[in-house]
């Protein structure tokens, strides 16, 4: 049993068992999934929405081929997120991208 | 995540499989049961057991529709709308409809139906109340007790989860073509694994194509981003934009006759001289703002939803119309809803279809049991409460959804026919007996449990036709006597079960008594308790 580190004061010893914690396995596992699951579907919506507004073809076609491949992309990302080694690597390339889509897509559609 | 992408990808192969591995296999089950729906419904519906399919089916139809224009004006002039459901290959009867108007509160208006044999003309006896095939549809899509809302986004992510464990499945898989003609029996574990295999790749192109196009259906719900970017009125916008037909505003104002559906008819069949025409839809009949929508089956083309016409009512005029030619893109998209679903398939491709979603459910059942049994295994015995939570479950999935079907069935046929709200008691029937099987389960799940679940769902499965020959007038003699080949099969289906789960009572006996010979002679050696 751990000590319930959320009562004690922090200190840097506790500090230091906390982050003990959050190398444990279980907490790696669950960030795998978070990236994974909630980080690849973010992906995939500003990616597939991005592709439906640049493809150079009519507006429902656009719409109706991006969401077939959609789930293409999302297998892709999630397959990603738990073959990278590094958890860091795989969070900050997803997100990092993520972001990026949505930017371009935010200055194409006039958001800002 | 491991070492190796061969490790990474064993690991989430298992556990992205043993997650979802029960939903899923529900979702198999009720899907492979759906590619069966109408015929499900036949079953259900004692009526309509004796109509003969039409030997003129297709040419019958313009007098049809006109005979029912006929009695829709007479009995629901002013009713707010019509629909004429014309026979199909797989259903044998005509319906003739019009809807009450709306009540407050209701969110769609009550259809009246009038069913009739279309041989005759004349009206079938009283339908009981059922939900047949449609139950085991929509639980397939949206589970049940959930809302339908909630149900479908678990369904997608079970899909979702299961699609990367067969891409997963196929990366740690290393002799995929040797696998194809490897079974070895009786060797515990290992033929669990064999059996796994063999299942998984034989069908591997069934269960890639099924669940990804099993996702595309509920695609919009999942991934609503594109249409949203792209439109500005959003959904509704792309909606409209790829139907037109849902698009159509009337604004004529009064009463108008209504053409005589003969000159629609006509339009109809200039364009598609062989047209099987599905169903006749009329809103606001006898008013100037009336349309007629003419739905015609798609029949072979891969193509899900149905080509259709729509006129104005008081004028004849074309008003709307599907593409006669679907451009690249919708055509992928529709090919992938159409394969999933089936409909164009003829009876020897929907029986393959099932053999497919069969040997899906063996997949993932094999799957769940041989974790569970490595895990006993390494333990020697020793069950943590996740492996005997897996065990449970295993237990309960697997032989509880049969017993469920089985007694679906039987309260179909043992419910008084007049009874108020038959058919969710039906439904009450169904997951009453997979609860009994879950509380068994909780007692305990050992070889002998199997074997008793086992031998009640064998005498379950013969009950099916048995309490069908007693209740209803024929039997699975007089089916094959009369050439009712849907009937015949059911039954002959459930007596098939009957004998496959006799066939696993008798292995479980012989298995236990073979597995304690081999615990015997250890504990010769060494204290081992038996492993099962």
């Amino acid at each position: 049993m751990r000590a319930p580190l959320h009562i004690a004061p922090f200190t840097k010893t506790n500090l230091a068992a906390l982050l003990k914690v959050a190398q444990s396995y279980r907490v790696l596992v669950f960030l795998r999934f978070i990236i994974a699951i909630v980080g690849g579907y973010a992906f995939t919506s500003a990616c597939i929405s991005l592709l439906s507004v640049l493809l150079p073809i009519a507006k429902q076609d656009a719409v109706l081929l991006c969401v077939s491949i959609s789930i293409l992309i999302y297998a892709a990302v999630f397959i990603y997120a738990f073959s990278v080694k590094s958890l860091k690597t795989a969070w900050s390339s997803i997100l990092l991208s993520t972001g990026f889509f949505v930017a371009v897509l935010a200055l194409l559609k006039g958001w800002l | 995540m491991k070492d190796s992408f061969f490790r990474s990808m064993t690991w989430l192969h298992t556990w992205v499989g043993l997650l979802t591995c029960w939903i899923i296999y529900v979702i198999f089950f009720a899907g492979t049961a759906s590619f069966f729906r109408d015929e499900i419904n036949l079953r259900n519906q004692p009526a309509i057991h004796n109509v003969q399919a039409q030997t003129d089916r297709v040419a019958a139809q313009r007098q049809q529709i006109i005979k029912g224009f006929d009695y829709l004006n007479q009995h629901a002039a002013n009713s707010p709308s019509w629909r004429i459901t014309l026979p199909e290959e797989r259903i044998p009867y005509l319906v003739y409809g019009y809807a009450k108007p709306k009540e407050p509160g209701q969110r769609r208006s009550q259809f009246v139906n009038t069913q009739l044999n279309p041989n005759t003309m004349q009206a079938l006896p009283p339908f009981v109340e059922t939900k047949g095939g449609n139950f085991f549809y929509r639980l397939h899509y949206q589970l049940y007790y959930l809302d339908a809302i909630t149900g479908r986004w678990v369904v997608c992510f079970a899909s979702f989860f299961m699609l990367l464990a067969i891409i997963s499945g196929v990366v740690i898989h290393k002799r995929i073509f040797k696998d194809m003609f490897t079974f070895r029996r009786n060797k515990g574990t290992r033929s669990w694994l064999d059996a796994h295999n063999l299942s998984s790749v034989l069908a591997l192109p069934f269960h890639l194509m099924i669940t990804y196009t099993g996702i595309i259906t509920l695609i919009f719900m999942l991934f609503p981003y594109p249409a949203l970017t792209t439109y500005d009125k959003g959904m509704r916008g792309f909606f409209n934009d790829v139907t037109p037909s849902n698009n159509v505003t009337n604004n004529a104002q009064g009463s108008a006759d209504l053409l005589p559906i003969n000159t629609i008819l006509d339009h109809v069949y200039t364009k598609w001289p062989s047209a099987d025409i599905t169903r006749v839809q009329v809103s606001k009949p006898n008013m100037a703002a009336s349309t007629v929508t003419v739905l015609v089956s798609p029949a072979k083309a891969l193509r899900d939803q149905s080509p259709r016409l729509l006129f104005s009512g008081a004028t004849g005029k074309l008003v709307a119309q599907t593409d006669d030619e679907l451009s690249s893109s919708k055509a992928l998209y529709e090919s992938l809803n159409s394969m999933h679903t089936g409909r164009f398939a003829t009876p020897l491709l929907r029986w393959l279809y099932v053999l497919g979603g069969i040997a899906g459910c063996v997949m993932i059942g094999s799957g769940c049991i041989m974790w569970a049994k490595r895990i006993r295994e390494r333990n020697k015995g020793k069950a943590s409460f996740g492996l005997q939570l897996v065990e449970g479950l295993n237990l309960a999935t697997i032989m509880g959804l049969p017993l469920a079907t089985c007694a679906f069935f039987i309260a179909n046929r043992l419910l008084s026919p007049t009874l108020a709200g038959r058919g969710e008691k039906e439904v009450t029937a169904f997951f009453l007996a997979w609860l009994v099987v879950a509380l068994m389960a909780l007692l305990k799940r050992d070889r002998l449990q199997w074997r008793v679940m086992a031998a009640i769902n064998a005498l379950a499965c013969l009950s099916v036709p048995a309490i069908n020959a007693l209740t209803t007038q024929g039997n699975i003699v007089s089916y094959l006597l009369n050439k009712q080949w849907v009937l015949f099969i059911f039954d002959a289906v459930f007596l098939l079960f009957s004998i496959l789960f006799l066939v696993q009572t008798e292995k479980l006996r012989t298995a236990s008594s073979a597995s304690k010979k081999t615990a015997n002679n250890l504990t010769n050696n060494k204290k081992r308790q038996k492993h099962d």
